[in-house]
């Protein structure tokens, strides 16, 4: 009997799919006004997402995770990959504020990324961009270009901006209009450890939703933004 | 003649299993007097009451299935608005009993129906149908994947003409069906072509040759040992295919041996070779000595020897074929 299920069917037989991929940007603000304390947080908040990611079965496997900073440069400091792959980068402080030019550069990589499952034949979950800001974006004319973009692809929920403000020298009034999904969480503590076991426990819920209907209300990335806009108040 | 014979097997995901919740999957195979009915569904995990409605939805598919397939192959009719409208009285009854919402009870649903002329399948949502043939496994039913992997069609979906996928056909040159739901497919189906793996082919071929039990076991072993391994989901699958038929070889084999084991049966070995083979083309599961009677024309005594012997050598034939019978007659 033993005999028979030994050889019933090879193990390397089987299909070698990919797990469904998560794809995470964390799109971050690295002008001088980070400097000190907020740089040096973010950092820690970063090491500690990657190592509570590491540390889940489920998020360890599905989650693709990439960095855009924006200063006055935007610069993509890491690219898609797992987090096997990964350590953890230190953002230094300096320069003006790029928003605008930090955003489109998410969502192209964002929409670029989703081109190379679909080419791959990979499964994805819809990217999630988590936009980090301490101050006043100093390319409005780019702001304005790449809100509607980003706006009617929230509408087709293929992609969700959560918008974090940090300390209190923001544009409140922008930064309420960043997304038409998820609402702006404003971080005075300049802690974000919270934020990040948070954003960590969202990517493993995604990472393990199966099939939902299509005409439910209440699907994964919507269950994510509401749980995000509860936690808001 | 063929022997058909059916397989249904479920796991639990490592999710589900993690969170205490129960496997929202439920699946059903049935075969009886020519007619084989496969169904599996999948529970959507964010209704809380999937698991109700995906055994729902395959009792009620499984029952209907059984009692209107003759109609449907010999009128070619259409059926899917009567099929999915008991699915969904029946789910409109628990949620009236139990005072929850019908949508919290949503599930996908494939099928497929065959008896040895015509078969008929179906498909909602993203569970897989395949076939099997001489040229391997084939996908004859799969959802095209859009842009929201999260979001799939259900029995409750609107309209049920653009959301279900059913086909009807001959029999010729099949040799086996298959249901999975999405979970089992990602361990047997590649994502990035939509064909079958290989050991896909492997639980057909090992359907022809093992025991019922034995092949029971195994996929069962199968199932939670390597292919839920794959996924955090719920796996179930589901499938038919034929049995081999014992070669003429064996068949002289048995005939001796029945022969050994009743002496007071007056008739030549020849005979008895004869009355044996229709006495196999006429069996069924559960065999019904009425029903071998009235097909194979074979006496009372005889057919009620005959399963005697049958059970006194612990094989089924339907399932096993009687390829062992040759090494028996060399240990005797």
């Amino acid at each position: 009997m033993n005999m028979a299920i030994d050889r019933f069917i090879d193990e390397s037989d089987l299909a070698d799919n990919p797990t469904p991929r998560t794809p995470v940007i964390l799109c971050l603000d690295v002008s001088f006004s980070m400097a000190g304390e907020k740089i040096k947080n973010l950092n820690k908040g970063i090491r500690d997402l990657y190592a509570s990611i590491a540390n889940d079965q489920y998020a360890r496997m599905s989650a693709d995770i990439a960095i855009v900073t924006f200063e006055t440069e935007v610069r993509l400091i890491e690219d898609f990959s797992t987090i096997e792959s990964k350590t953890p980068p230190t953002l230094q402080a300096k320069n003006g504020t790029a928003l605008g030019h930090g955003l489109e550069m998410a969502v192209n990589h964002a929409n670029a990324r989703k081109d190379a499952y679909k080419m791959h034949g990979t499964d994805y979950h819809q990217p999630m961009i988590f936009l980090m800001t301490d101050g006043k974006p100093g390319d409005m004319g780019k702001v304005r270009e790449v809100l509607p973009i980003i706006h009617a692809l929230e509408r087709e929920k293929k992609l969700t901006v959560f918008p974090i403000g940090i300390g209190s020298d923001l544009d409140e009034a922008l930064m309420r209009t960043i997304s038409v999904r998820a609402n702006n969480m404003r971080i005075e503590t300049v802690n974000f450890k919270d934020l990040f076991t948070w954003l960590s426990r969202s990517i493993s819920t995604v990472a393990m939703s199966p099939s939902e209907s299509a005409e439910q209300s209440s699907e994964t990335s919507d269950l994510i933004v509401k749980e995000w806009n509860d936690i808001l108040g | 003649m063929v022997y058909w014979t059916a397989h249904a097997s479920i796991v639990t995901g490592s999710a589900h299993l993690a969170d205490g919740m129960p496997c929202q999957d439920a699946v059903r195979a049935h075969q009886s007097n020519g007619l084989s009915v496969i169904v599996s569904a999948d529970g959507l995990s964010s209704c809380d009451n999937a698991h109700f409605g995906a055994e729902i939805t395959t009792k009620v598919t499984m029952r209907y299935l059984i009692g209107a397939f003759d109609g449907i192959v010999r009128t070619n009719r259409q059926f899917r608005h009567e099929l999915i409208g008991m699915i969904r009285s029946a789910h409109q009854a628990y949620a009236a009993r139990q005072g929850i919402d019908i949508l919290s009870l949503q599930s996908t649903l494939t099928f497929v129906a065959h008896d040895s002329h015509h078969h008929i399948l179906g498909r909602i949502g993203d569970g897989v149908i395949g076939m099997y043939d001489a040229n391997g496994v084939h996908v004859a039913s799969m959802e095209r994947k859009t842009e929201q992997i999260e979001m799939t069609d259900t029995v409750l979906s609107g309209n049920i003409d653009d959301v279900m996928d059913i086909r009807m056909g001959p029999m010729e040159g099949i040799s086996g069906f298959v249901v999975m739901t999405d979970g089992t497919a990602h361990a047997l189906v590649r994502r990035s072509d939509n064909t079958f793996s290989d050991a896909m082919v492997s639980l057909f071929k090992r359907l022809e040759t093992m025991r019922r039990e034995d092949y029971h076991a195994a996929l069962d072993d199968a199932m939670k040992r390597l292919i839920c391994k794959k996924t955090s989901d719920d796996c179930s699958i589901a499938l038919t295919g034929i049995v081999q038929a014992p070669k003429p070889r064996e068949l002289d084999c048995a005939a001796r041996l029945y022969i050994r084991f009743f002496p007071q049966d007056t008739n030549r070995g020849t005979v008895i070779r004869k009355d044996m083979k229709r006495f196999m083309d006429a069996l069924v599961f559960p065999a019904s000595t009425d029903h071998i009677k009235r097909v194979s024309g074979i006496s009372p005594d005889r057919i009620y020897r005959m399963i005697l012997f049958f059970e006194r050598i612990k094989w089924l034939v339907r399932d096993q074929g009687l390829h062992r019978l040759v090494m028996t007659e060399r240990r005797d």
